[in-house]
């Protein structure tokens, strides 16, 4: 049983942190037609600044974290006028090598700014758990998945009801038909990285305490984003929560039972297995255009 | 208001449109007329920036557009519905309207506009205040392009551009979309590419006839009509 809880707990903290990935991954590709494969190091470079923010600066953590998710905002918009915009007319593969490109960038500007020796994030809990049906659960992870469930609703909310929301929603319905009703397509565009951004810094400063902080961070969260957001088929954004969760529990729930070794595989057969049977993703868009 | 000068546009190695030049008059209704393949709706394509036109200049009350992208276009007043309708599947016929209130930018933003105008819209297509809530893909081809139409209405254009609004609709329901037209040439001056040259002329002050993508006729609508074996060459 407290293996079962143990499981799911990790399952959810996973999903959670998958989550807010994968919806930076959505905001961008909805808004741009773009896949940003930044979005690794993005979560990584959160974490490092809320790690300098902390240490150098001697901020308190809770200021640290704040400073980097705005950094991380900024960032996401520099990235956006200087990795996307002078070549968005070109074809998306272009701009996707563009994004990888930018990737490589932060990871090696992080390893000349830090080092490349792991880091021990500060856990503002010190390890605490909560005790739970005999299970140890720590409080960091409640507070990843507390946190998420309360950006994600923002999030929703802010795309089904603003002004910025439904010009993401028009220009990924139909780009052309977008900017003939004068959508700011270079506005939400930068919006979009922005938030996209802030959302991949705030995956990194929660996922750092729960283990050391290296370059490499992020990368493994951003492949197990990605396959969440290709398993509901980059569609809806609710949708990716679900994926999400699916991925977090194919990995811990599934993978603590059977052939443990191979759980980090799990979430790639879980996408595979689904593309197999349904190629546009579990919820993608069926309904084709009409002319 | 709208003038157009040594337009041409490529698509590929093809020429679609060579060296045209047309205009739109304030308070004008100008039809575009030539058979399929003319160059219609790239010429209208290329004026809204959809397509980038290979040369010539697009004025827009005596202003060049110059190097504006479709969006900023919009923003400045020169509205374009485009062919097929193009409504925002996911969106609801209510958000496709409020959207489009983008296209307003800084020439009267104010949520006072914006729902002054959406209530214009809506007094102008009665049946689309009962579609309110449906989502774009449930819409039919008539309602879609009630929708079209509104949403260009809600960026305040100062031209309008529409690419054969009666497109694949049956006869009533052309008749509503026409009966609508007409009251919106009166406050706006229109540019309509349409295959039907009998109601473009009934709604239109002067009609442009391309072929091949060159200027082949132009003159009053009335001029025309009374010439309609000469326009009929034209349009087959």
């Amino acid at each position: 049983m407290s293996g079962f809880v143990t499981a799911v707990a990790s399952a959810l903290t996973q999903g959670s942190v998958i989550a807010l990935i994968a919806l930076g991954f959505l905001l961008i590709y909805r808004a741009t037609g773009v896949v940003n494969f930044a979005q690794g190091d993005l979560v990584t470079l959160g974490a490092y600044i809320s790690y300098w923010a902390y240490h150098d600066l001697e901020l308190t953590l809770l200021s640290s974290w704040l400073i980097a998710v705005v950094a991380m905002f900024v960032i996401g918009i520099v990235l956006e006028r200087f990795a996307y915009a002078p070549i968005r007319h070109r074809s998306e593969h272009t701009v996707v090598i563009a994004t990888l490109g930018a990737a490589l960038v932060i990871r090696a500007t992080i390893a000349i700014w830090q080092d490349t020796s792991p880091k021990f994030a500060p856990d503002p809990f010190h390890g605490d758990v909560w005790q739970l049906a005999g299970a140890r659960v720590p409080y960091q992870n409640l507070l990843v998945i507390a946190t998420t469930v309360v950006v994600v609703t923002a999030i929703l909310l802010l795309v089904g009801h603003t002004p910025f929301g439904r010009s993401v929603r028009a220009l990924a319905a139909d780009r052309a038909a977008a900017s003939l009703v004068g959508v700011r397509v270079t506005r939400t565009s930068m919006l979009a990285f922005g938030l996209s951004a802030a959302l991949a810094g705030l995956a990194g400063v929660l996922v750092a305490p729960t283990q050391a902080l290296t370059v490499d961070l992020g990368f493994g969260p951003m492949l197990f984003a990605f396959a969440a957001a290709v398993l509901v088929g980059l569609g809806r954004i609710g949708a990716v929560l679900l994926g999400a969760v699916a991925i977090g529990f194919a990995q811990y729930v599934v993978g603590r039972y059977v052939a443990p070794d191979y759980r980090e595989a799990y979430p790639f057969v879980l996408m595979l297995a689904v593309l197999a049977i349904r190629p546009r993703g579990l919820f993608g868009e069926q309904v084709g255009r009409r002319v | 208001m709208l003038r157009v000068e040594g337009l041409t546009v490529h698509h590929g190695p093809v020429a679609a449109v060579v060296g045209l030049d047309l205009e739109v008059r304030p308070g004008e209704a100008v039809a575009l007329l030539g058979a399929n393949g003319a160059g219609k709706t790239s010429t209208l394509a290329a004026i809204s920036r959809l397509v980038a036109a290979t040369s010539g200049t697009v004025r827009l009350d005596g202003r060049p557009l110059g190097r504006r992208g479709a969006d900023q276009v919009a923003r400045l007043g020169l509205l374009h519905v485009p062919e097929g309708r193009r409504v925002f599947s996911t969106l609801t016929v209510h958000e496709n309207l409020l959207v489009a209130g983008s296209a307003r930018g800084r020439r009267g933003g104010g949520r006072r506009a914006g729902r002054a105008l959406l209530d214009e819209v809506y007094d102008l297509f009665p049946m689309l205040a009962a579609l309110r809530d449906r989502p774009g893909w449930a819409l039919s081809g008539g309602e879609a392009q009630m929708v079209a139409i509104g949403r260009a209405l809600m960026g305040m254009p100062r031209v309008l551009l529409l690419d054969e609004p009666s497109l694949g609709l049956a006869p009533t329901v052309v008749d509503a979309v026409y009966a609508a037209l007409a009251r919106i040439r009166e406050r706006v001056p229109l540019l309509l590419v349409e295959q039907d040259s009998a109601r473009a002329f009934e709604l239109c002050d002067r009609a442009y006839v391309l072929r091949s993508g060159r200027l082949a006729l132009a003159g009053t609508a009335a001029g025309l009509r009374g010439t309609p074996k000469l326009v009929a060459a034209y349009l087959t």
